[in-house]
C-alpha cells in the first residue's frame, strides 16, 4: 500500500531521519520512540508537509509528489499541535476544513453530526473552540482527520490531553476505524497502542530500529524480566547494577521489576551470581521474587534504556 | 472555499473597525479640505473667475479669447483701485495716485533686514496691511492676481510646450485636488491595511495552513485567501469610491470644470477622465498593496511580526501612491527636466522609466520570495 524506500532527512548537518525504509500494509502501525527520535518529521514527510532530503515514499506504484491532490484525498492527518480558528465552534471548524478536503456541503454535515456524536462533542459543537478544554480540542482533531474516512490516518500524539476514559474510547473508534484502513500511529504512551497495534514501528537514533509485532517484541525479552520486593536500602544498591524498568513503594519495601540480561536457571542463581545482591537481599522476601511475562513498556524502556 | 475565507476577512468586528476609522477620516478631510466654505480665498476668487471664464468662452482659450484676458485683467485693476480709493481715500493723502503705487512701494525688495523693522511701522504699511484684510479690496486684489495667473500661464505653455491654448481650469483647483487625492490615497492604503491586516495575524496566529495542506484543495487554500482578499478589498474601495464620489459632486465648486483640459496631462484627457483614471490607478495601487501586505504578512510568525511589517509596508504603499501616480501623469520638462541627468540626459521620460523599473524588480522580489516559500516545507 505506502512503500517508503530509504527515506532521509536533513536540516543541514543534522539528520532528523536516516534512511528508512518500511512496507505498510492496511492495519494499526504504532510508531514509537522517546521525543526527538524523528517520528513527527517522518509522519509529517507521509502527510506531503515535508519533502524527504533523500528516497521516495510510493503509493500503489507512484511516488506521492506525483499524486499530489490524488494521495492528498485518502489522507487523513492529525498534527501533534494543530491549528484552529478561536472564534469558529467545532461545526464551523469541522465544514471548513471538510470544504477543503473536497467533501459537498451535505455529505460534511451529516458526517460532522456523526463524529461529533462519536467523539463526545455533540453537546458542545455550537460552542467557541476557545472555550473548549485541552482534551476536546483533541477530540476535535481526531474527528478532523477522520471526516473523509481516509484510507490513510496519521495520527501524531492523538491522546496527548485526553483523560484515561477518552484514551479508552478512543481506543474503541480507532479499532472501529482501523478495518480496511492503514492507521499510523505515533506515540510514546505504550499503553495507547499496545492492544490496538498489528505492528509497532521503533526509530532508535533517527533510524528504524525495528518494524514488529506486540508478540514479536515482547518475545525479545521473554525470561529477562523479573519482579522482587526489597527493602529501599537494598533497592539502591541493587539498582546500581540492575536496570530496573519500576519501582513501585509498598509500605516498608519497594516491589521492583527489572531486566535480567542472561536468562538464570532459577532465582538462587541470579542471587547466588551478584554477591552485592545478595547481601541486600532480604530472605523473608525471597519467595516473592518471580519471572514476569513482558510487556510492551518492558521492550520500550529496555530498547531506549540509554537515552 | 473563497465565500469561506471572505466570510473571515469581512467579518462584523473588522468592518465595524474600518468603517469607524475611516469614516473618521473621511469626515475630517471632508469638513476641512474638500469644503468650500474654508477654501482660501486666493482659490474661491479663482474658482469664481473661472466659472466666469467657462461660461463666457469654453473650456479653452485661445489666442484672441487670451487678448480679452488681458482687457479683463485691466479692468480688474481699474475696479481694484476705484474701490481701494473709494474705501480709502488717505492713499492720495499719502501721496499716491493709485492702489497699484503703494502696493510698490511697500512691496519693493531694497530694504535690508533692519530697514524693512522701521518700515513695517510706517503708516503707509499699516495702510496697505488694513486693505489687504479688508474682505472687498481683498476679493479686487485676488480677482487681478487670478486674471494674472492665466496670463502668465500662458506665456509659459507658449514659450516652453508651444501651445497656443489655455486650460480654462484654474490652477489653484488642480492643486487642492491633488492634495484631496492625496489624503484618499491615504485612507484607502490605510483601510486596506486595516482590512488585511488583522486576517493575515490571524491565520498566523491560528496556523491552520499546516493542517490545510494535507487536504485535497488545502494547498490552493493561500490562493483562495487571496481571492477572498481581493474581493475583500475591491468592495471596500467600492463603498469609499462611492462616498468620496458623492461628497466631491456635493461639497466641491470643482464639478464645474470636469470637461475642461488638464493642465500638463497626456493624451488630452479631460479633468473628469483624469480624475477617473487617478481614482482607479489608486484602487489598483490599493488592491497591489493589499496583496503585499498579505503577501509578507504570511511570513510573520507572531501578530507583533505581522504589525511591524505592514506598517512600513503601509509607508512605502503612501509614498508609492502618492508620488508615483502624480508623477505618471505630470510629465514635462518644466517639472522634471531637473530630475534628469548624467547619461540619461535631459529626457522626459526618466522618472517614469525608473519608478517602472524599481516596481518591476518589487514585484520580481516578490514572486521569487513565492516560488522560494512553495519549496519550502509547511512546519507548525
Amino acid at each position: 500500500m505506502l512503500r517508503l524506500e530509504n527515506i532521509t532527512k536533513k536540516y543541514g548537518d543534522f539528520t532528523a531521519v536516516a534512511d528508512i525504509h518500511l512496507e505498510l500494509e492496511q492495519g494499526v502501525y504504532g510508531l514509537l520512540s522517546p521525543n526527538g527520535a524523528g517520528k513527527t518529521t517522518l509522519l509529517k514527510m507521509i502527510a506531503t508537509l515535508m519533502t524527504p532530503t533523500s528516497g521516495e515514499i510510493i503509493y500503489d506504484g507512484k511516488t506521492i509528489q506525483e499524486l499530489g491532490e490524488h494521495y492528498r484525498e485518502l489522507l487523513g492527518y492529525m498534527p501533534q499541535h494543530f491549528g484552529y480558528y478561536r472564534d469558529y465552534t467545532a461545526v464551523r471548524y469541522l465544514s471548513y476544513l471538510a470544504a477543503l478536503k473536497g467533501m459537498d456541503r451535505k455529505t460534511a454535515a451529516s458526517r460532522i453530526e456523526e463524529l461529533l456524536d462519536m467523539v463526545g462533542l455533540a453537546d458542545v459543537k455550537r460552542k467557541k473552540l476557545k472555550t473548549y478544554s485541552g482534551g476536546m480540542l483533541q477530540r476535535v482533531g481526531i474527528a478532523q482527520a477522520m471526516l473523509t474516512n481516509p484510507k490513510i490516518l496519521i495520527l501524531d500524539e492523538p491522546t496527548a490531553g485526553l483523560d484515561p476514559r477518552e484514551r479508552a474510547r478512543f481506543r474503541e473508534l480507532l479499532a472501529e476505524f482501523a478495518k480496511d484502513r492503514l492507521v499510523l500511529y505515533s506515540t510514546h504512551i505504550v499503553s495507547d497502542i499496545e492492544n490496538i497495534a498489528n505492528r509497532i514501528i521503533m526509530l532508535k537514533e533517527h533510524q528504524l530500529y525495528c518494524n514488529s509485532t506486540v508478540e514479536e517484541l515482547c518475545q525479545t525479552l521473554e525470561g529477562k524480566i523479573y519482579s522482587a520486593y526489597m527493602e529501599e536500602a537494598a533497592y539502591k544498591e541493587f539498582a546500581k547494577e540492575h536496570f530496573v524498568l519500576s519501582v513501585k513503594p509498598e509500605r516498608n519495601r519497594v516491589a521492583v521489576r527489572f531486566v535480567v540480561e542472561e536468562q538464570p536457571e532459577s532465582i538462587g542463581e541470579i542471587v547466588g551470581k551478584d554477591s552485592k545482591a545478595v547481601g541486600c537481599m532480604q530472605e523473608q522476601y525471597a519467595r516473592d521474587w518471580r519471572l514476569e511475562y513482558p510487556n510492551l513498556e518492558d521492550v520500550f524502556l529496555y530498547i531506549y534504556r540509554e537515552e | 472555499m473563497v465565500l469561506k475565507e471572505f466570510h473571515k476577512i469581512w467579518n462584523v468586528r473588522t468592518l465595524l473597525l474600518v468603517v469607524i476609522v475611516g469614516g473618521a477620516l473621511f469626515y475630517s478631510w471632508v469638513m476641512g479640505q474638500m469644503n468650500l466654505k474654508h477654501l482660501p480665498l486666493f482659490e474661491t476668487v479663482e474658482v469664481e473667475v473661472g466659472t466666469e471664464l467657462l461660461k463666457r468662452y469654453g473650456t479653452q482659450l485661445d489666442a484672441s479669447e487670451l487678448a480679452q484676458i488681458q482687457i479683463l485683467y485691466e479692468q480688474a485693476e481699474e475696479k481694484l483701485n476705484e474701490v481701494a480709493l473709494s474705501a480709502y481715500p488717505e492713499i492720495r493723502d499719502m501721496g499716491f495716485e493709485s492702489y497699484q503705487e503703494l502696493e510698490q512701494y511697500c512691496t519693493a525688495q531694497d530694504k535690508t533686514e533692519e530697514e524693512l523693522e522701521a518700515f513695517f511701522q510706517t503708516k503707509e504699511y499699516q495702510l496697505y496691511e488694513k486693505m489687504l484684510e479688508d474682505s472687498t479690496v481683498a476679493w479686487e486684489v485676488e480677482t487681478c492676481t487670478a486674471y494674472q495667473s492665466i496670463i502668465t500661464k500662458a506665456q509659459v505653455e507658449k514659450e516652453i510646450e508651444k501651445i497656443d491654448t489655455v486650460s480654462t481650469l484654474p490652477e489653484s483647483v488642480q492643486m487642492n485636488v491633488g492634495f484631496i487625492i492625496q489624503d484618499y490615497s491615504r485612507i484607502l492604503l490605510l483601510v486596506t491595511l486595516m482590512l488585511v491586516m488583522p486576517y493575515v495575524a490571524m491565520e498566523n496566529r491560528n496556523r491552520v495552513y499546516p493542517i490545510a495542506a494535507a487536504t485535497k484543495t488545502g494547498r490552493r487554500l493561500m490562493l483562495h485567501q487571496i481571492k477572498a482578499m481581493l474581493v475583500a478589498v475591491l468592495l471596500l474601495l467600492l463603498i469609499f469610491n462611492i462616498i468620496f464620489y458623492i461628497v466631491y459632486q456635493i461639497q466641491t465648486p470643482y464639478t464645474r470644470f470636469a470637461s475642461c483640459k488638464a493642465i500638463d496631462l497626456w493624451f488630452g484627457w479631460t479633468w473628469s477622465e483624469y480624475l477617473f483614471i487617478r481614482i482607479l490607478m489608486l484602487d489598483v495601487w490599493a488592491l497591489a498593496h493589499a496583496m503585499v501586505v498579505f503577501f509578507l504578512g504570511s511570513f510573520c510568525k507572531t501578530i507583533v511580526g505581522t504589525v511591524v511589517m505592514a506598517l512600513p509596508c503601509w509607508g512605502m504603499g503612501e509614498l508609492a501612491g502618492l508620488y508615483f501616480f502624480p508623477h505618471l501623469f505630470t510629465m514635462s520638462y518644466k517639472e522634471y527636466g531637473r530630475f534628469s541627468s548624467g547619461i540619461f540626459g535631459a529626457n522626459k521620460y526618466f522618472p517614469v522609466v525608473t519608478e517602472v523599473f524599481v516596481l518591476g524588480i518589487g514585484m520580481l522580489l516578490l514572486w521569487l520570495l513565492y516560488q522560494r516559500r512553495k519549496r519550502e516545507d509547511i512546519v507548525e
